[in-house]
């Protein structure tokens, strides 16, 4: 055996060395694996939308008296098209409450999820929905064409390969939610287009 | 030294009253240009820092949202400060977002640092976190240059000088009428002392001009 040098009474030899070779290169394999910082699959398309909407709640006021203290509810309407998207943010309070994924909710006249997603699966029959949360502090949104000309406040739409969002304000006012300038500025703004018309005239 | 001798008194007593006059002059003019040099130093640096915190607090949603060209145009509005010379928001993972120079030139910004200020031999450097949701979502990086400092140092250095100027033509003149209450007494008792050994005479009075040792 080769010695290669002495401290004190230790001595190196050959055999020790090539397996620490091996483990040098065991770990460096696995650490490129992670190059590049998380995973190196792009996020999806409701990857982003889930971050999304667990982002609006940092950009909307909901009225007082609706905040409950313990649970921020997000609530899908139809097929959940998410997944696991949400997971990231399971246990990332949102405003100082745990997130809580809630499938075709109830809505009261007294509660609800603070966030309501309409998929893409209700498209055609979700004005009964938009109808009863309209003038609840329920922030509707939905990836469905023309959703906020058709009365919900947010309509995740797609520019330029990248996901933006129109929004409704007088919906929004009529829900009683506060949108921040901050967000209202990146957003397409969209006014209700009434298809039917009641008998008061628009408002 | 030697030559300060051979100068007559009046001259000496001019001298001195302008060389003391000039000299707390300049110690009490250096003393107040570097406090304001120290403290102009520090407000630049919480200008550019404030500015900082503006832009971030107003790029959140870009951010957050992934648009850059709402983060762009949030620093383009530096311009109305004409000494920032650049500026760049960066995202979480530490690349750069959106980019701004005064210049209207593409550049590269420096890795973002955790916050704080730094001057650089031109330049004032700020970086400022992004905060959002108690969480830090990107930094800003603004970078301002020193010419407003300069500017008002040269303006100082020009008030001093004239200041300086100033003052010795006025103690000039003020030392110029009151050197006669030190230099006559004794030049006329030098006169008195030169008569008297001259015409060998003691009759020759020196009158009193004051109550000092003269």
């Amino acid at each position: 055996m080769l010695q290669f040098y002495q401290k004190g009474a230790r001595v190196v030899g050959r055999s020790t060395l090539v397996l620490v070779a091996i483990v040098v290169a065991l770990l460096v394999l696995v650490g490129s694996k992670d190059v590049g910082g998380e995973t190196s699959a792009a996020p999806s398309e409701f990857d982003v939308k889930a971050a999304f909407l667990y982002r609006f709640a940092s950009f909307v006021e909901w009225p007082e008296a609706t905040v409950s203290a313990e649970r921020f509810e997000i609530g899908i309407v139809g097929d959940d098209p998410f997944g696991s998207a949400f997971e990231p943010f399971r246990n990332q309070p949102i405003e100082g409450r745990r997130l809580r994924i809630v499938h075709n909710p109830l809505i009261t006249d007294s509660g609800g999820p603070q966030i309501l997603f309409v998929s893409s699966s209700e498209t055609g029959h979700f004005a009964e929905v938009l109808r009863l949360v309209a003038d609840k502090p329920v922030l509707t949104v939905s990836d469905i064409d023309g959703f906020a000309a058709r009365g919900g406040i947010l309509n995740f739409v797609l520019r330029d390969k990248k996901i933006r969002f129109a929004i409704n304000v007088e919906a929004a006012d009529r829900a009683g939610l506060k949108l921040s300038s901050r967000l209202l500025k990146l957003a397409e703004i969209v006014t209700t287009v009434s298809v039917d018309r009641d008998a008061g005239g628009g408002e | 030294m030697n030559r300060l001798r051979d100068v007559s008194i009046g001259h000496k007593l001019i001298l001195i009253m302008m060389l003391t006059s000039g000299i707390s002059l300049a110690l009490a003019c250096a003393a107040f240009m570097t406090y304001d040099w120290v403290s102009s130093k520090e407000s630049i640096a919480q200008r550019l820092e404030t500015m900082a915190e503006i832009v971030g607090a107003n790029s959140t949603a870009a951010l957050t949202f992934d648009n850059a060209a709402d983060a762009e145009e949030t620093l383009r509005l530096l311009r109305a400060e004409s000494h920032v010379v650049a500026g760049a928001v960066y995202g979480d993972d530490r690349t750069p977002f959106a980019t701004y120079h005064r210049d209207a030139v593409q550049f590269v910004p420096p890795e973002p640092e955790p916050g704080g200020y730094r001057f650089e031999t031109e330049h004032l450097v700020v970086f400022k976190p992004i905060i959002l949701n108690d969480e830090r979502i990107g930094t800003v990086f603004l970078k301002s240059d020193l010419e407003e400092m300069d500017a008002r140092f040269r303006r100082y250095v020009q008030i001093v000088v004239a200041f300086i100027l100033a003052s010795f033509a006025l103690t000039f003149l003020v030392a110029a009428r009151l050197r006669s209450v030190i230099s006559e007494p004794i030049l006329k008792l030098l006169q008195t002392m030169r008569r008297v050994s001259e015409e060998n005479t003691y009759s020759v009075r020196a009158t009193k001009q004051g109550e000092d040792e003269l």
